[in-house]
């Protein structure tokens, strides 16, 4: 029997299905509103509480947080956790992430040593995941994120991690830290004999003093980052709403606005949105083969650096939206872009960065890039972001971006904010300004990394327009090949495997149809389905529906799943909890159908159509293939 | 008046009037759409034969509701009315057709009043919306049917809906200090008002409340709201024998000294089908009997201590575990297991009976004996939940297979259940009502003077007998039925 010491990280979050919005001010109301152990803490808890009981050992609990925390721990404690730690300090107020992971790798290190660190994938209020890479790589540990199984074996353990399109299976040994979603299992209910246990242990208190830390080191004073600004943007749409008779003229005009959107045209070649290589004006550029050791070794430094991502072949749309996005961050700084491409092997054109907006690319080459390896991925692009020296560094919020880029922010010791939704110079003083949706997009937070370089930001996919390509751009394209040391890793891929019947992710569909409750039974979705069909677009769902199973965890949308931004999302018998609205609402244009009138969906809506979907649905499906012929 | 009654029927002229108090919207005639509004959650094949309404009308004010009964009583037309159709009595089928009035546009809350802690709403405001802005106001609205989410407090309250909280606080009735309400001729009056006594008339409120829409149409509520407790927790108690189970229920009172919000029962046919309906797991989950006792207070450490003392006293009588949720991820997983046992048991069963049997709280165990009994003989399975704390059980009678005479071997094993329940002390609805679907039943459990005293209030208050005809009451001397 192998002895598993386990520490769990939980994070104490206000109750979002309690939060309710304040109509006038578009901002949550808080007062009032219960905690609970994060979601996908207590999916940590669970997987924790079943590994000791399988593999004996021991389960610690560390939160860090005011008093009231204490809470959360002596549920994990009537659960059946051994012992809890609170890290409660005045001066751990304000911690960004960076901050935070810093404080819990001093408690694991206090507290430990242990085998396994456990935490859930991302909190519901702060959204960031960042916490659980960034403590894993501050301690010089292996990590596997999201994962959704994992099997121990004698020489460490096997994780799956749930990704856009599939899953991914990791060998990692022990000690490691693994950050778990929800599908991975189903947390259980403490017993009386549980809870009066819990209700007498101690919850052992350590403050920044007992952790070793100085206060300059932990909360604010600490923290990379610094919240700037806060702004309100006002959630509330002015819907037309229809019902009863007008209910054929709102489907007609939401036929003619999928229309106008250019969404009802020619099938488009799936994802790749601009393969569209005019070969008359290319010329390719001849990638300049540079030495590992030698590269960049003189670099005058500055600039943008964005961490590309390639999958099966091809350039990542978002890698070359980011390169757009930099040339412009980059033009007010008189700088200049880079690009850097890991992969095993690639059918597409790294030029295409360039006309997009890169001055340089960098092409790192191996097969053993071909899998998804955080470690591998995240020493390559601290150990580049070392020898260029940039002011900034972007990378995509995609599942590997979220994943990286807070283990190379911890590699090269600075701030890092997550998802992004707008970028810009501070004309003051230069800085990057780095706007992000906060409290389930509610809430514009624009923060700024004062006093360390890089600036870092992971930035949600299409959140910038990809501009067509500039084929009379040039620049240079490198070829580095990391060698064979650089690549031995603890981490092993084993292998990846594509989900087939899911259809398009969720968040890389331009059309997102979503089913609620409303939809009555799970084969209720057949209709969501069909409409979706129609438009070539993905299949989403509220909570509740997944929770019943009637659908896969992958179609989630909302904050306890996918936050996405498609350019239409249509959203089916879904009241619209906050913490759903919180997943859509920067959506471009959006339909809610609800039988309803006082639906909280109909708040965001573009266009309502209040009365019952059975009916409602088939005749838009009808709508919408109609005006398609008549394009023809 | 004793003459069998010829109602009216809608011509294109009662539309046209109709359009003219409530505007074209108001109005529908479309057979798609009425034949939707026409039912309620029974089933359509368990009627002898569709039932519809000539027209469906969707009143805005107390106004279009007066002028719509004084038309329909000077040309006798039905008037049914309709809160959101999750009933389950066929009390908002319209049995004779005529006028069907949906109050879906009749749905703003008008006041919350702090001062008096009473609430003034329209009939068609959804009951969880009214729960949602009391509690926003740190108070309580009491009522809390299992279909709350959908259902209309109009619904609630002319049929005096039970539900969770009984035990403590009462059915929809005890949260009921004033009705307005539109009598059959149109004229309109108010019952009670916001005051915590009256002894000024009859008690016309609670004569209202349960009426099932045979007396006069409701027009507003004015409900009573209590402080809004700040801990709740609930246990989910596995026993190893449904006797087991129901023999604990008064020892919480008796030894445990607490009067929880709920005890609820889910036997474990009913929890399977639950678990299989939401894809989820229980713990225990083969164990014959779940209880569910909600506790509630305002303070943490004491309402920890009755936690202790009630799940202890559960382990000392039987009970095989005792679970504790006190937060709401796992308060709202086992409540969603409950409350989703009567849709599970439509989704997969296509014969069966619901009833709503209540029988005094200790001979329910005899009843459940009855029960199995019954299924030996007439080869069925059954399901057996619901408020068990109120004596209120929900038996469902279950056929798995498709024998051809379903419908007659149901009808007689109903029969002998509701002799059993007589003889037990108990009575046919509990908080479903009676409506279409148990009226031909009432005599079994009410006796002549009080039908015949039934009748004269219906005939008191609706002497044309156009008020929701075919439900609860026998008002019609020479048919023995109402009219036609």
């Amino acid at each position: 029997m192998i002895l598993l010491k386990i520490a769990v990280f939980l994070k104490q979050v206000p109750d979002t299905d309690e939060v309710r919005m304040d109509e006038k001010t578009g901002t949550l109301i808080r007062e009032g509103v219960g905690t609970v152990i994060n979601p996908l803490d207590q999916n940590a808890l669970e997987l924790a509480l079943s590994l000791r009981a399988a593999k004996g050992g021991s389960v610690t609990v560390v939160s860090m947080g005011p008093t009231q925390a204490e809470l959360a721990l002596r549920e994990a404690l009537a659960l059946g956790a051994d012992e809890a730690v609170l890290l409660c300090d005045r001066a751990f107020a304000g911690s960004d992430t960076w901050a935070t992971a810093r404080t819990l790798a001093a408690a694991v290190r206090k507290t430990g040593p242990y085998d396994l660190l456990l935490a859930g994938a991302k909190a519901t209020d702060g959204e960031t995941g960042q916490v659980g890479p960034e403590t894993a790589a501050m301690m010089g540990l292996p990590f596997v994120s999201n994962v959704c199984a994992v099997e121990i074996r004698a020489e460490g353990l096997v994780a799956s991690r749930s990704v856009e399109d599939g899953t991914e299976r990791t060998r990692a040994p022990l000690p490691c830290l693994l950050t778990v979603v929800h599908e991975i299992n189903e947390p259980s209910m403490p017993t009386l004999a549980g809870k009066m246990r819990a209700r007498r242990a101690p919850v052992h208190v350590l403050s920044a003093a007992d952790l070793g830390l100085n206060p300059e080191e932990c909360g604010l004073a600490g923290s990379p980052t610094r919240v700037v600004r806060i702004a309100f943007p006002k959630v509330t749409r002015s819907g037309l709403r229809f019902s009863g008779n007008e209910l054929d003229r709102g489907i007609a005009l939401v036929a003619e606005r999928l229309d106008s959107m250019g969404l009802l045209g020619q099938k488009r070649p799936a994802r790749s949105v601009d393969s569209a290589r005019s070969p008359e004006a290319v010329r390719p550029i001849r990638p300049i083969e540079l030495a590992w050791e030698e590269a960049f070794k003189n670099d005058p430094g500055g600039g943008v650096l964005v961490c590309g991502e390639c999958r099966n072949g091809s350039i990542h749309p978002s890698t070359l939206e980011l390169a757009g996005k930099a040339r412009e961050l980059a033009d007010s700084r008189d700088s200049s872009v880079t690009v850097v491409l890991p992969f095993g092997h690639l059918d597409d054109d790294p030029d295409r960065c360039i006309r997009h907006g890169a001055d340089r690319v960098l092409a790192v080459c191996h097969p053993a890039l071909s899998l998804y390896n955080p470690d591998v991925e995240s020493r390559l692009f601290a150990a580049l972001i070392r020898r260029l020296r940039p002011e900034i560094v972007l990378a995509a919020a995609t599942t590997s971006g979220r994943t990286t880029l807070p283990a190379v922010a911890a590699l090269v010791d600075t701030g890092l904010t997550a998802d992004c939704t707008g970028l810009s110079i501070d004309p003051e003083n230069g800085d990057l300004l780095q706007t992000r949706p906060a409290i389930g997009g509610n809430v514009l937070a624009t923060i700024r990394t004062p006093s360390r370089r890089p600036q870092m930001a992971t930035v949600r996919p299409r959140t910038f327009r990809l501009p067509p390509e500039d084929p009379s751009r040039r620049g240079e394209v490198y070829r580095l090949t990391p060698p064979e040391r650089f690549l031995l890793s603890p981490l092993v891929p084993l292998g990846r495997e594509t989900r087939q019947e899911e259809g398009t992710p969720i968040q890389d569909a331009e059309v997102v149809v979503s089913g609620g409750k409303g939809l009555k039974r799970p084969d209720g979705f057949r209709l969501v389905e069909e409409l979706a069909a129609v438009l070539d677009g993905a299949v989403g769902a509220s909570r509740p529906t997944v929770e019943a199973k009637w659908i896969g965890y992958p179609h989630q949308v909302g904050l306890s799943g996918k936050v996405v931004t498609p350019r239409v999302y249509i959203a089916v018998g879904i009241s619209g909890a906050i913490q759903h609205l919180a997943g859509m609402q920067t959506s471009e244009f959006i339909v809610a159908i609800n039988r309803d009138p006082e639906a909280g969906i109909f708040r965001v809506a573009d266009i309502g159509l209040v009365g019952d979907l059975f009916d409602i649905v088939p005749r838009m499906a009808g709508a919408i293939k109609a005006r398609k012929e008549a394009q023809r | 008046m004793n003459e069998p009654t010829r109602f009216g029927t809608v011509t294109p002229e009662v539309v046209e009037r109709l359009s003219a108090i409530l505007g074209a919207g108001g109005v529908s005639v479309d057979g798609e759409k009425i034949a939707v509004y026409s039912r309620d959650e029974v089933a359509e094949r368990f009627w002898d034969r569709p039932y519809r309404a000539e027209v469906l009308v969707f009143p805005e004010s107390t106004r279009h509701v007066s002028e719509i009964l004084r038309m329909a009583n000077e040309r006798r037309i039905p008037v049914t009315p309709r809160g959101a159709g999750t009933g389950l009595s066929g009390g908002a089928v319209p049995a004779f057709g005529g006028i069907l009035v949906s109050f879906e546009r009749m749905n703003r809350i008008l006041e919350l009043d702090t001062e008096n802690l009473c609430m003034t709403v329209e009939p068609g405001v959804i009951t969880a919306e009214i729960t949602r802005a009391a509690r926003k106001a740190g108070l309580l609205y009491a009522g809390d049917p299992c279909s709350g989410d959908a259902s209309f407090i109009g619904g609630n309250v002319a049929e005096n809906a039970g539900g969770n909280k009984v035990i403590k606080y009462g059915p929809t009735g005890s949260s009921v200090l004033a009705l307005e309400v539109v009598l059959a001729d149109g004229s309109v009056t108010w019952f009670g008002g916001k005051r915590r006594k009256d002894v000024t008339g009859y008690d016309f409120v609670h004569l209202m409340v349960g009426s099932e829409g045979t007396l006069g149409i409701i027009t507003k509520i004015v409900l009573k709201l209590l402080p809004l407790p700040a801990f709740g927790v609930d246990l989910l108690i596995p026993f190893p024998t449904v006797e087991a189970a129901i023999r604990f229920v008064p020892r919480i009172a008796l030894e445990g000294r607490v009067t929880p919000a709920s005890i609820e029962l889910v036997d474990h046919h009913s929890l399977s089908q639950a678990e299989k309906f939401l894809n989820t797991r229980l713990p225990f989950d083969q164990a014959a009997a779940h209880l569910i006792v909600q506790l509630e207070g305002n303070d943490r450490e004491v309402v920890a201590d009755e936690t202790e003392r009630v799940g202890k006293l559960a382990l000392e009588k039987g009970a095989l575990e005792v679970f504790v949720a006190d937060n709401r991820s796992s308060r709202d997983k086992l409540w969603k297991a409950r409350k989703s046992v009567a849709e599970a048991i439509m989704a997969y069963y296509q014969n069966y009976a619901k009833e709503d049997l209540v029988v005094p709280t200790d001979r329910v165990p005899d009843l459940l004996f009855a029960v199995d009994a019954l299924c030996r003989k007439w080869r069925m399975e059954a399901a057996n939940y619901g408020h068990v704390g109120d004596g209120n059980i929900h038996v469902n009678l279950l056929m798995a297979d498709d024998r051809p005479h379903w419908h007659e071997d149901m009808e007689q094993a109903r029969q002998e259940l509701y002799e059993t329940v007589r003889q037990l002390g108990g009575t046919l609805s509990g908080e479903h009502g009676i409506g279409l679907k148990r009226k031909a039943y009432l005599p079994q459990f009410l006796d002549a003077p009080q039908l015949e005293l039934m009748r004269r209030v219906k005939l008191a208050f609706d002497p044309n007998g156009i008020l929701n005809p075919g439900k609860l009451v026998f008002w019609d001397k020479k048919t023995g039925e109402a009219g036609a």
